[in-house]
């Protein structure tokens, strides 16, 4: 079934329909998540609410719109929610969790990918959360600069600044704490998946 | 840094092939291969592109999905209990809203826009700057007209809600600066044959950021040539720049 007819039934009140509509995009809505805030249990809980405020609205999402970017642009209002909280109440932000959980007693290729990871993290926490979002929206969800402007307003102009600038920012950042020498290495070895626990 | 540089970078990313219109690759792949500043740069950007590919969220446990599911069917099944889903008339107050006033109302609020984004009094950044190579005067005209078109499309796209604007527990995102819409064309020399070339979404001020100050100082002043030799049509204050 296509997100447009799930829509329609999640309109008339088909939960399970809308439960499909979870299943399709919750891996994205998650990934997006723990990109935002670097906390997966946070980022859990993000997604869940996210979902949940998709539902408790659905009747208000037109169908010109693409259901996956109205998703998206919820997700992005919690996450930005949360941050705004968190810098209230001064949470220190722990990208270790995100970066070596679960890691196992690793060889060396996989403590080189620990140490890109953690490199790569630190330098997106340091990122405007704006720009975060375009980095993740751009480079793993792959949308396009109109969609990215429509969930995250703005103009899909400022959505390309936006990209090529914390491109350059994360560049500087990654740079900065190389010394010219790891993070940038070419990493065929690097993109495994730790698993976790 | 050239000066087509400092225009051309913020599209380095998506060399060759990427989400640009076709005027635009074409100016990129004229324009990269010969400088060897923008291949620099185009190789370092790819560089920081590859490492986040490489370093993607781990994925969770397989028991987390699961637990996933169970946690918010649960609430999903108390949403629907309670009621929550949204009356459909609650949501689309903006749209709904020219039609309470009716139509008169509605070409007070299109004319209001229109001196927003037109008005002699607008913010500076909310003006088109029109700078093109002196041209035959259909030429000019074709500028100006491209321009206001240009402005109209700005102030369409900035005037329309996004689609979840109205998800109450969606708070505003924060402002973006307006953007400049500059229609110049190719400089002197410029490998493409000179056209005009429509760059809307430029942001002036973005692109200053990026430069030093002496290559502000350069840019600025071949845009002031420009505006001086009637070259650069549209009356537009520097002073904001500084
Ligand atoms: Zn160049």
């Amino acid at each position: 079934m296509t997100d447009a007819q799930l829509v329609s039934r999640s309109q008339a009140g088909d939960l399970p329909a809308f439960e499909e509509l979870v299943q399709k995009y919750q891996r994205e809505v998650y990934g997006l998540a723990c990109r935002m805030v670097s906390d997966v249990e946070e980022a859990k809980d993000l997604a869940q609410q996210a979902f949940l405020q998709a539902f408790v609205h659905i009747r208000s999402f037109r169908q010109d719109a693409q259901f996956r970017t109205w998703l998206f642009r919820i997700a992005i209002n919690q996450c930005y929610n949360f941050l705004k909280s968190r810098r209230k109440f001064g949470d220190p932000i722990d990208c270790d969790e995100l970066n070596l959980a679960g890691a196992e007693p690793s060889p060396e290729a996989d403590l080189l990918a620990q140490d890109q990871r953690r490199r790569l993290y630190e330098a997106l926490e340091r990122l405007p959360a704006k720009q975060r979002a375009v980095i993740t929206l751009k480079v793993e969800q792959g949308l396009s600069y109109q969609e990215i402007s429509q969930v995250l307003g703005g103009t899909a102009g400022a959505a390309r600044v936006n990209y090529c600038q914390a491109l350059k920012t994360l560049k500087k950042h990654i740079q900065t704490e190389d010394d010219h020498e790891v993070a940038m290495r070419s990493s065929k070895t690097v993109a495994a998946r730790v698993p976790r626990r | 840094m050239k000066w087509q540089c400092a225009l051309l970078k913020r599209w380095l990313p998506e060399y060759p092939d990427g989400d640009l219109p076709a005027w635009g690759k074409s100016w990129l792949g004229s324009h990269v291969p010969g400088c060897s500043a923008c291949r620099q740069e185009l190789a370092e950007l790819r560089q920081v592109i590859a490492a986040i590919e490489a370093t993607p969220v781990a994925e969770p446990a397989p028991e987390f999905w699961g637990e996933f599911s169970r946690d918010l069917h649960l609430k999903l099944v108390q949403a629907a209990q309670e009621g929550q889903a949204a009356p459909e008339a609650t949501s689309s107050r903006w749209f709904r809203l020219p039609y309470l006033l009716g139509a008169p109302a509605m070409a007070v609020l299109l004319l209001y826009v229109a001196v927003q984004f037109t008005g002699p009094g607008a913010p500076i950044q909310e003006q088109a700057v029109v700078m093109h190579l002196p041209a035959p005067p259909p030429a000019q005209d074709q500028a100006l007209v491209k321009r206001e078109s240009a402005a109209k499309r700005a102030a369409v796209s900035r005037k329309a809600p996004a689609p979840a604007a109205e998800v109450a527990a969606a708070p505003a995102l924060p402002m973006e600066p307006m953007e400049q819409i500059v229609t110049v064309a190719l400089e002197d020399g410029a490998p493409l044959p000179v056209e005009e070339v429509d760059l809307s979404s430029w942001d002036l001020d973005a692109e200053l950021a990026g430069m030093t100050d002496q290559e502000k100082h350069v840019f600025l002043n071949k845009m002031h040539q420009r505006k001086k030799d009637g070259s650069c049509v549209e009356g537009f204050s520097f002073c904001s720049w500084g």
